[in-house]
């Protein structure tokens, strides 16, 4: 070995003289020694050897107080980091009871179908490293036919995942009639992929699970695991419908890590334009695979991963120096099975070195450990920012953790408080499983599963759902019970991932073939290919010869162009009620129902690496209508707010309302567990509804997932960051990373970010104390 | 949650503003506001319907049916008299929970030849465990159970059944599904296998203003909210006509396959191997008649049948028979290299197999082509 490698990697990376002044921060994080605890006394005896072959001779603090409590008969919730032993934390309590006994079943559910191979992997080496009687089968969409009689009838520990849970488990319980009977634990790993939409279905799932169970006469108790958040308990309680005690003691030891914050310089700091963050990106991660650093690069969305993995595969292609034997791959959803499982092996043996992926790869998926991981772009939570730098050195071993900011406020605001990825900030997750979309939806399933009796409890309100769906047709009331009276499987036509079910297939018809690349939800098709959008798949370009939206298919055709695309996307709004008034006087905030018609007219042809606008495209697509759940935030003349814009010109009014609304937007996932992309918002100068100045933001899944209703809560919070994020911002009148930019009318006012940040400042003058006390 | 869940629903069902399903409209004319003739009501919301149809197209009471030519897994015989040919209609295909019979036909033949056909019909949900007992008072009396795709579709709902009124596990039954049969004797014939297409190509059943079993849902909830109908009245005649032309094809089939009957489009390769079952001799000449009428498909059915027999040296001769497909060419490949000593066409035989293969048996056939060659030059 040479002298050099003795140099600390991170040290190196830390004092390169090309990337040193744009280090905003650096944080080793020291190993931390493990907080043990004894095994269990009653622990049977096969299990206490099967643990002892694989060297467990004691237990981390967490795994034994897992134990204790489901000892103890409660629902519980682990928040423990990536590879702190949180399996054994379900595996134990779990094998104890299947082994006492000989009926007992358990589920685990697992978000992906990737997972929950490489759990029965884990769980076999535990059950047959000790001999034990627990036979566990995976049943998910991959499950041959001919193998689930085997796996419904014999299976001890199920694992699954929600989707094969609501669509082919609960609608068939009568096969698994031993299952359900016996069914003592339901184990639910990644609770915190539970959140939105999808957790707003799956609470649901829950509650059609529980309901089922009960009818043969099981009453399981749950058993969840949980990445870092801040409402663990709160998110676990609102999924299972019952309270949930949290385990959030970490026994593991930690290896030591060093988490460095990495700003792009300014390239037009009157602009306050930044370098690119995924140029940066994968600048650093070119240094770091060149320098033998096996690294993984995320990157926020599929597009990106794909114009990524393939600037780096042109960068090692050189064939005249070493570099060009280094492989990278891009990972993301929308690949197929083995696409991923191949992946994912290179990963493992190491014949792939570094890969560059959404946050597909951020669960538990197992890819060994990579010795750095460089982030482009706030990942929009703590949880993710955590299980992405986790990627970087699982088992043990100094890594790297390289955050690297884009201009966006989230992104800025991150840089200037590093500390909150260090305290315990954590946002909250949330859920709304009474979304009147979801829970009319899983009603219908309920009602497929078993008869509903007039008075059972199920969610809300099932009577306001049964008897909509009894006039409807699709229910029956007969001798006091809703029977299912229609010929479709409701189950088959809900997705829980997505807005619709009806997703939108993409074919690849290159020279005469007709291949499916991939799937993509209806809404997202119509902003994302269009006709004449460029379509970028594991790094091959392909153009969109006809999105047909009636048949749902996508035809492309590979071809290689300079660009891609973008679409414009334009939206109008309705209020449609008024449920509660918050805030105060001065600035009344509505929380209610909003209808929101987005379409997308035009697109922008974008020059790939300059991002130069070359031309605009036309989009002939109906547009997508949506009622949802919004707050308005009112600024009527008696208020100080509300007088401060009645005071200003039209110009100025319109400049400092949208810098408003632009902050408001970009920073409320600062105190919400959502993407940016998850809300909407708009700001009108004299409402039609309320006929005063008004800024509004919309949940932008139809129904609601509980974010209006958060944000109404977090106002003060978020524009407290929204303040100080302004009053930081070294940019001339608004930037990208503050208020945003704007177009040239309202950008002519020169006071666009003055206006904005006095409106902040006012705004939480009117809030403070009311809307804190108010809630 | 905040907002009034009723309100918001509401809402919803006005935006999507979506046409409901037209609730059907009573023309006087076709109407029937009473309830279809012949039915009686036997139990609490069940109601029973006997029907005898005198028909040649049935087997002799006494007569001896092979069950293996309805399913290779069966063995033994039984008396036509103990068979119970039996159908469901249901609210819907796709199965799971939620999906119900709600009327059920069996048939059976008397000891005068007739068919009777019973059926039972329940008049809402609440009478389903009236109905499932019914059909398992049927299926309890039965020697062995013909169907119509039922291994597939009725019985395993019935089991569901059983479970969701509380009755328990359906004890074991002898089940034939005709379906699988009737598929080896037409699948290469028939735009499909459904027993409407078949009775009509192969016994010449017409039926007379028949309703499409995908709108037998529709009637079902139909009559539960606006009463009987004539098109109820349809949806029974087409489930009697269903165990009639089940009991007719099955009969048919079992006939043809003892070489007692002709059958109209039938594949004799399907044939021959029903036939193969009860009478190896019968399916060695239908497998012959066909190889001679050029069918290639016969020959490996034919070599099969050989080993079977212990008549391993007939064999290699049926080689230059078989079928111009990859496993054809390889296997011809071989022959003429050992048989006719004929390397050239051998090697020609293994490259083509090789060009049209997949998998392991392209490698095999790329491993033969590349020694044949080798040995070529060799001996050059």
């Amino acid at each position: 070995m040479i002298e050099e490698d003795a140099i600390d990697p991170v040290d190196r990376f830390l004092s390169d003289p090309e990337l040193a002044p744009n280090i905003a921060f650096v944080r080793r994080v020291p190993a931390a020694p493990a907080s043990w605890a004894e095994l269990p006394e009653r622990l049977d005896d096969g299990l206490r050897a099967a643990l002892d072959s694989r060297g467990v001779e004691r237990l981390y603090s967490h795994q034994r107080a897992a134990w204790d409590a489901v000892g103890a008969g409660m629902d519980i919730v682990v928040v423990t980091p990536t590879a702190s032993g949180k399996t054994l934390c379900y595996n134990l309590p779990v094998a104890q009871a299947l082994i006492d006994d000989p009926e007992a079943r358990a589920l685990y559910l697992f978000p992906t179908k990737a997972l929950s191979q490489d759990q029965q992997a884990e769980l076999n080496a535990l059950v047959l490293g000790g001999d034990l009687p627990i036979k566990a089968a995976t049943y998910d969409g991959d499950t041959p036919q001919s193998t689930r009689k085997a796996a419904r009838d014999s299976g001890r520990i199920v694992i699954s995942n929600p989707d094969m849970l609501h669509s082919g488990i609960l609608p068939n319980h009568a096969k698994w009639i031993r299952f359900f009977a016996g069914l003592r634990y339901i184990v639910v790993d990644e609770m915190h992929a539970y959140r939105g939409v999808f957790g707003s279905h799956v609470a649901n799932v829950f509650r059609r699970l529980l309901r089922v169970a009960a009818y043969y006469g099981a009453s399981p108790r749950f058993i969840l695991c949980s990445a870092t958040i801040g409402n663990p308990a709160e998110l676990a309680t609102a999924l299972i419908g019952r309270p949930v005690v949290a385990i959030t003691d970490n026994g593991a030891p930690r290896a030591p890590k060093a988490v460095v914050f990495y700003n792009p310089p300014l390239v037009d700091p009157v602009q306050g334009i930044r370098r690119s963050s995924a140029d940066e990106s994968m600048s650093l991660a070119a240094k770091l695979l060149a320098s033998g650093t096996r690294t993984i690069l995320f990157a926020r969305s599929r597009l990106r991963v794909e114009i990524l993995a393939s600037y780096l595969n042109k960068r090692f292609e050189n064939v005249y120096n070493d570099n060009n034997r280094i492989r990278v791959e891009p990972y993301r959803s929308g690949l197929l099975p083995n696409e991923r499982r191949q992946i994912e092996r290179g990963l493992r043996d190491g014949s792939i070195h570094g890969v560059v992926s959404t946050n597909a790869l951020e669960l538990g998926i197992d890819i060994g450990g990579l010795d750095a991981a460089v982030i482009a772009g706030w990942p929009g939570n703590l949880a993710s920012f955590w299980q992405q730098a986790g990627r970087a050195g699982r088992r043990s071993g100094a890594s790297m953790a390289v955050y690297v900011a884009s201009s966006s406020p989230v992104d800025q605001y991150m840089i200037e408080h590093p500390e909150r990825c260090f305290g315990s900030a954590a946002e909250n997750a949330r859920i709304d499983p009474d979304n009147p979309y979801i829970y009319a939806d899983h009603v219908k399933c309920a009602a497929f599963e078993l008869p509903f009796a007039k008075e059972e409890r199920f969610g809300s309100d099932p009577g306001a759902v049964l008897s909509f769906l009894e006039e409807e047709g699709t229910v029956r009331l007969a001798a006091g019970r809703y029977y299912w009276s229609d010929s479709g499987y409701p189950a088959e036509k809900i997705s829980l991932r997505s807005a619709t079910a009806d997703n939108v297939v993409i074919i690849d018809t290159t020279a005469g073939r007709n291949e499916v690349l991939g799937e993509m939800d209806r809404p997202s098709a119509k902003e994302l290919v269009f006709d004449d959008a460029v379509y970028i798949h594991r790094g091959r370009q392909f153009i969109v010869l006809k999105l047909d939206i009636e048949n749902r298919q996508c035809l492309v055709e590979e071809r290689e162009t300079n660009y891609y695309t973008d679409a414009v996307v334009k939206t109008d709004i309705k209020v449609l009620s008024e449920d509660e008034r918050l805030g105060s006087a001065a600035l009344p905030i509505v929380l209610g129902d909003l209808l929101v018609r987005s379409s997308a007219e035009k697109f922008k042809k974008l020059r790939f690496h300059t991002n130069e606008n070359i031309g605009y495209g036309e989009i002939y697509l109906p547009p997508e209508e949506m009622q949802t759940r919004a707050i308005a935030l009112l600024f009527p003349e008696g208020g100080a707010a509300g007088s401060a814009l009645a005071a200003m010109g039209d110009g100025e009014r319109a400049a400092a309302l949208s810098a408003f609304c632009g902050i408001l937007r970009a920073l409320s996932p600062v105190e919400l567990l959502c993407d940016k992309g998850d809300i909407g918002a708009t700001w009108r100068l004299r409402d039609d509804h309320y006929a005063v100045p008004a800024v509004y933001v919309w949940d932008r899944y139809p129904g609601g997932t509980g974010l209006a209703e958060a944000l109404s809560s977090s106002l003060v919070p978020v524009l407290e960051a929204a303040s100080g994020r302004i009053a930081a911002c070294d940019c001339d009148d608004g930037c990208p990373s503050c208020v945003g930019l704007a177009d040239d009318a309202l950008q002519a006012t020169g006071r666009r970010k003055s206006g904005g940040l006095a409106l902040v400042r006012l705004a939480l003058e009117a809030l403070d104390g009311s809307s804190r006390s108010g809630r | 949650m905040a907002g009034n869940l009723r309100a918001r629903l509401a809402r919803i069902r006005e935006a999507a503003a979506e046409p409901q399903r037209p609730v059907p409209i009573h023309q006087a004319s076709d109407d029937i506001a009473t309830f279809p003739e012949g039915w009686e009501t036997i139990g609490h919301g069940l109601r029973f319907h006997e029907s005898v149809r005198r028909n040649d197209a049935m087997a002799p009471p006494h007569a001896a049916i092979d069950l293996a030519i309805f399913s290779a897994r069966l063995s033994g015989t039984i008396e036509a008299g103990n068979l119970l040919f039996f159908d469901l209609e249901t609210t819907g295909l796709s199965g799971g929970a939620g999906t119900v019979a709600f009327l059920a036909a069996f048939g059976s033949l008397r000891a005068d030849g007739s068919l009777s056909i019973r059926q039972y019909f329940m008049d809402d949900y609440p009478f389903e465990p009236a109905l499932i007992a019914a059909m398992g008072d049927e299926f309890a009396r039965a020697g062995a159970v013909v169907s119509y795709n039922g291994s597939s579709f009725d019985l395993p709902l019935y089991a569901v059944r059983r479970t969701m009124v509380g009755l328990g596990p359906a004890p074991d039954l002898l089940h034939a599904d005709a379906l699988h049969a009737a598929r080896r004797l037409w699948r290469r014939s028939m735009p499909d296998c459904s027993l409407a297409c078949l009775e009509a190509a192969a016994l010449g059943v017409r039926r007379v203003g028949d309703i499409p079993g995908s709108e037998v849902p529709t009637v079902w909830f139909d009559f539960l909210r606006v009463g009987p109908s004539d098109r109820l009245a349809r949806v029974f005649a087409h489930n009697e006509q269903d165990i009639a032309s089940l009991a007719a094809l099955a009969f048919a089939v079992h006939d043809a396959a003892h070489g007692r009957r002709e059958l109209p489009s039938v594949d004799a390769v399907g044939l021959a191997e029903l036939r193969s079952r009860v009478d190896e001799a019968l399916a060695e000449r239908t497998l012959t008649a066909a190889l001679e009428a050029g069918d290639a498909r016969a020959t490996r059915p034919l070599m099969r049948l050989y080993r079977r027999t212990g008549r391993c040296g007939e064999i290699a001769p049926l080689v230059p028979f078989l079928p111009d497909d990859p496993a054809g060419l390889f296997s011809k490949s071989v022959y003429a290299e050992r048989r006719l000593r004929d390397r050239r066409e051998a090697l020609r035989l293994a490259e083509l197999a090789e060009e049209l293969g997949r998998g392991a048996l392209r490698d095999r056939a790329a491993r033969r082509a590349a020694r044949l060659r080798a040995g070529q030059t060799a001996f050059r």
